[in-house]
């Protein structure tokens, strides 16, 4: 997940930051990202955001998922799809990797959905690997989540604790 | 030359030359010091894995005078499972990751003769399941072996820790990691392959231990090639070699959502390891990320050359998507040391619904002139089998409270599935015992031939599981199911009991707070000692469970108690340094008071007795 693959990460990312150059001046994207292993940049592709809710996140940074009961549920079948809980556990409160409910998190950002969705999208240097869509798989693109599904995962996490990060 | 060496270093006469004829193997020197009782020489101090000692200097009645003599901290802060080895005025100490190697003098106070530190990727340690916890060194021919969590197999020069070769056994960016300690017999060294979690193909792997070439590799899933079957395999029993014990090709015979055994089932069917995948699932057909990890403790039998080893959960957890009864997964196989070629393998949980890992140790012992090879299985079944041909001769519940199954068929070895607790994706079954976990794991029980008893550590847990849809995404977890798991109906969560491997009935029958993690070990005095998560290494009277001695160490042990003699003193030790899959979560996860031990949530009270992460240290006692 470190090393070889990260490389190969940060290759593809910079690769989708050239095509978005295209896209980006379809949007007015009001958020700017950043990666969550050292701050620089995190160019998304905008037409990767494709709901009303992805939308609205790329503007304000807010995920109006948060207390979305339906979407909680799906987020959660994601969380499980991925297998996020043979690390985080089965309630996102900790097994072989760290609980995600909060209140302190090893990144501070990650208080904020705008920092986790930039942690989990992009990965960290400790211990795991990028999760978005075309970042998670180095074999297949199609793998990884899509920004609405990951903002339905943490809609999901941020319910199992007390911190709603918007 | 390298045999006279060692038999002088050991001081060894009497009794050493017989042994050699037997077996004109490189690791004449290890079979060697296996046969003084002072030396602790495999992972489980024999080829029987009886972790049975002859030294009885250490006995009933002084037992309560038994002090710390020594401790030495590992410096690493994680679970530390296995043993030592101990040869002649030598002792070889492993770690969890990174895997650190030490030789001790203990002939000048346990000064620190070579150490040797691996370089490891840290990524590695995110793709180990259960905690980065090593079992163990192999010693033979001159050399220590040390397998990584990196899949790196390595042989050292056991006086200068000096590399002498390695070989990559397992590849870590596809999910596939180790754990097990290697084992070395005759003229090789086995290892394993961890990774059902992670959708790998898991197989044994037997390599030369003159220069790392590999001997012969055995798959847990694929064809009769892949996983050296022969012709004449299971020919005592063909019925274990069925294509279906619950349900026909078509997928029939699902009675209320669970499975009903069949009847007549018929055997000798061959290419069982393809066939018994009736559906594609992940990326290939079943049987290619189908899992069979193996990393137990594997006994060896001089008389009919055969290993013995277990496999564990077919890959992945969700019991639908792979219908089917998953074979080889779950499997006790006996195989030949040279060949590889399996001789007999039995099933004991046809397509699992549960992660009941078929690979805890199978231990070896004579009653009259028969040989028999007896395994606590993590299913909460104990079974006892003719070792020679794999003939069942006892399969009981080793408590009430194994509720999954009714009783195992010895005819066939087929579970009576119970409906109660089959589990299906999207229903969250609850009260199924015993938990994934088993009731027991990794922790190798032990026999002694003076009381005839097997001595087991026990968990005491049950678990709700729900098997979930997951997608499997190349050298990423890929579980598909979600558990939780609590205390069982003891009220406890472990336990520790002797029983009679010819009938597998409970003769005593201790509770324990916590499941007891650690390993046990039986003396000629007729003591047994194990250790515990809540920081005890205890000693017991082997015919009564008696509580006579007990000492709280540093943190929980997870490690396997083991002795020694030097200088005509007996010694008894333990690693300590909680972790594993009951403990792994305390290590990693505790930043907040809400963190709640993931899976393991009922093991929650081990932060009462334990500071996290676990400090790895050796416990030495004597008298
Ligand atoms: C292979 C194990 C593994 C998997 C699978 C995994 N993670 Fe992680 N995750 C980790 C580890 C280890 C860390 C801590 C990383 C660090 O300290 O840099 C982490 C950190 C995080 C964090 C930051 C926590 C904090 O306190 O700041 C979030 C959020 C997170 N993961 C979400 C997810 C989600 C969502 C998924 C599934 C899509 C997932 N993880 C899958 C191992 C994993």
């Amino acid at each position: 997940m470190l090393g070889n693959k990260a490389l190969k990460s940060t290759l593809l990312v910079s690769m989708l930051s050239l095509a978005s150059v295209v896209f980006s001046a379809q949007s007015n994207a009001a958020q700017t990202f950043v990666t969550t292993q050292d701050g620089s940049p995190l160019t998304i592709p905008a037409e990767l955001f494709d709901t009303s809710a992805a939308k609205e996140f790329l503007e304000t940074g807010k995920n109006i998922y948060i207390g979305n009961a339906e979407a909680q549920a799906r987020g959660h079948k994601i969380f499980n799809l991925y297998s996020c809980t043979q690390c985080h556990g089965p309630e996102a409160k900790g097994q072989v990797g760290p609980g995600l409910i909060g209140p302190t998190f090893r990144y501070d950002k990650d208080a904020t959905n705008k920092g986790m969705f930039e942690t989990v999208w992009h990965g960290t240097n400790g211990g795991m690997g990028a999760k978005g869509i075309g970042l998670m798989d180095a074999t297949d693109a199609s793998n990884g989540l899509t920004p609405d599904e990951l903002l339905k995962v943490i809609s999901w996490i941020r319910a199992q604790g007390g911190v709603t990060g918007n | 030359m390298q045999v006279n060496k060692i038999k002088l270093a050991l001081g060894l006469v009497a009794g050493f030359t017989l042994a050699m004829p037997m077996l004109a193997s490189a690791a004449a020197d290890q079979e060697a010091a296996m046969k003084d009782a002072n030396n602790w020489a495999g992972p489980r101090g024999n080829y029987t894995n009886q972790a049975y000692s002859q030294l009885g200097q250490i006995n009933k009645g002084n037992v309560k005078n038994l002090k710390a003599a020594w401790t030495f901290a590992t410096g690493v802060n994680r679970g530390h499972e296995g043993s030592p080895v101990v040869v002649g005025n030598m002792m070889y100490v492993h770690t969890a990751f990174p895997n650190n190697v030490y030789a001790l003098n203990l002939d000048d106070n346990q000064k620190i003769v070579w150490s040797y530190f691996p370089k490891q990727d840290p990524s590695v340690q995110a793709v180990l399941c259960c905690d980065n916890v090593s079992r163990g060194l192999g010693y033979g021919d001159g050399k220590i072996f040390l397998q990584q969590n990196d899949g790196t197999l390595i042989a050292l020069d056991a006086k200068t820790g000096s590399k002498v070769w390695d070989v990559k056994n397992v590849d870590p960016k596809v999910g596939a990691t180790n754990t097990n300690a290697p084992h070395v017999i005759k003229d090789k060294v086995l290892t394993g392959c961890s990774g059902a979690e992670f959708g790998v193909r898991c197989f044994i792997a037997a390599y030369n231990i003159k220069d790392g070439s590999l001997a012969w590799k055995a798959f847990s899933t694929g064809s009769d090639k892949d996983v050296l079957i022969g012709d004449d395999f299971n020919k005592a029993n063909p019925q274990y070699s069925a294509l279906s014990v619950y349900q026909d090709v078509n997928g029939g015979n699902k009675q209320g959502g669970s499975f009903a055994a069949i009847k007549d089932i018929k055997g000798g069917e061959k290419e069982l390891g393809t066939r018994t995948w009736l559906k594609p699932q992940a990326v290939k057909d079943g049987w290619q990320n189908g899992g069979g990890s193996v990393w137990g403790w594997w006994p060896y039998d001089a008389r009919t050359n055969l290993v013995y080893y277990g496999t564990g959960n077919p890959s992945v957890w969700n019991p639908d998507v792979r219908p089917g009864d998953n074979k080889w997964s779950m499997t006790i196989f006996a195989r030949d040391l040279d060949t590889g070629i399996a001789k007999w393998g039995m099933q004991m949980t046809p397509h699992d619904e549960w992660d009941y890992d078929g690979i805890n140790e199978v231990i070896l012992f004579d009653k009259g002139a028969k040989t028999y090879a007896w395994h606590h299985d993590r299913n909460g079944f104990i079974y006892t089998w003719d070792a020679k041909d794999g003939t069942l001769v006892s399969a009981e519940k080793v408590h009430p409270f194994v509720n999954w199954a009714s009783g195992v068929d010895l005819k066939t070895g087929v579970p009576a599935k119970l409906a109660t607790a089959s589990t299906h994706q999207d229903y969250n079954a609850k009260g199924v015992c015993p938990a994934a976990l088993g009731t027991k794991d990794q922790q190798p029980a032990a026999y002694s031939p003076k009381t005839g008893l097997m001595y087991t550590p026990l968990n005491h847990v049950c678990m709700t599981y729900e098997p979930v849809e997951s997608k499997y995404v190349a050298g990423q977890p890929w579980v598909g199911a979600t558990l939780t798991m609590f205390a069982g109906p003891d009220g406890v969560m472990g336990g520790f009991g002797a029983y009679d491997p010819m009938t597998n009935k409970k003769v005593w029958y201790n509770k324990e707070k916590f499941s007891a993690w650690g390993g046990a070990l039986t003396t000629a005095s007729n003591l047994v000692f194990y250790g515990t998560l809540d920081r005890w290494l205890k000693a017991v009277d082997a015919q009564s469970g008696k509580e006579l001695w007990k000492f709280q160490v540093g943190s929980g042990v997870i490690g396997n108690a083991f002795t020694y003699g030097h200088k005509g003193k007996q010694y008894v030790g333990t690693l300590s340094g909680i972790g594993g899959w009951a403990g792994v979560a305390m290590n990693l996860g505790m930043t907040n008071p809400t963190d709640a031990l993931g899976a393991a949530g009922g093991y929650a009270e081990l932060t009462k007795y334990n500071a996290a992460p676990g400090g790895g240290a050796l416990n030495v006692f004597s008298l």
